[in-house]
């Protein structure tokens, strides 16, 4: 859509006396809207919201956004480095894949919070690996997702599985799974059929 | 001399713009207004700042 990509190609600043981020991110959202999902439905539902490129900004921003428990039905909140888009197709993402941790209910705002906060600042620490997060609120279960570029790369996503541990504070024994993005564009599927590893 | 870094550790160029958490928590200042951007995203908007979880 015309004023999605407006607004995603939109110029921002790091302003006076504000500390620059590393990396210019945007905030993206989508929610599903019934009936039959194609790819096409999910490209048109994806809406860029707003992109930051200082601290301030980025919390400004943060702050007057609803919390990811307070969303309402099939929603996703997306935030990536700018000029990627939250798709598997991406030319940024397509070799890559991302780690997935699967929430009980009720944690997802304070989880997404501690990740988004540690993306943004760097905490990482693996050069231009991170391409984004997601934070998917289904019915059952909230699902919290870290992109990167290179799926075959095992010393990165386990550099990035052992931060995301820290940074989240998981608990022992919490599952971890990885998927690659070629194969969820084989099965057309975000979150089934994944390598699962133990803590 | 220092030991050796482990393998891999001088892999990846280091950021020049880190903040870790702490650094995250005290450059927040709760700002009045909602963004220009976001305000026209009306279903996602909070018109009052709310505070960081992690000092809630």
């Amino acid at each position: 859509d015309k004023q999605n990509e407006d607004s995603s190609k939109k110029v921002v600043k790091v302003g006076p006396g504000e500390h620059p981020l590393q990396f210019n991110y945007a905030f993206w959202f989508s929610r599903r809207t019934p009936g039959k999902q194609s790819w096409s439905s999910y490209d048109q539902n994806l809406k860029h919201v707003i992109t930051c490129a200082s601290v301030e900004q980025f919390h400004h921003a943060y702050s007057h956004m609803v919390r990811p428990c307070d969303l309402s039905g099939h929603s996703d909140y997306h935030i990536f480095k700018e000029g990627i888009r939250p798709m598997w197709e991406d030319e940024a993402n397509k070799h890559g894949g991302k780690w997935i941790i699967r929430l009980k209910k009720g944690i997802a705002s304070r989880s997404w919070e501690n990740l988004i906060m540690a993306m943004v600042g760097e905490q990482f620490m693996v050069g231009e690996e991170i391409c984004g997060a997601v934070i998917s609120i289904r019915y059952q279960e909230d699902i919290l997702s870290l992109w990167n570029r290179t799926a075959s790369d095992i010393h990165t996503t386990s550099r990035i599985r052992d931060t995301l541990k820290r940074v989240l504070n998981l608990p022992p024994n919490t599952i971890m799974e990885y998927k690659t993005h070629t194969d969820s564009l084989k099965d057309n599927s975000s979150f089934r059929n994944t390598d699962i590893f133990m803590r | 001399s220092p030991p050796p870094s482990p393998a891999g550790f001088t892999k990846y160029k280091l950021a020049d713009y880190r903040y870790g958490r702490e650094e995250m928590l005290a450059l927040y200042v709760p700002k009045k207004e909602v963004p220009e951007e976001l305000a026209k995203h009306p279903s996602i908007v909070v018109e009052q700042s709310q505070p960081l979880l992690a000092v809630i």
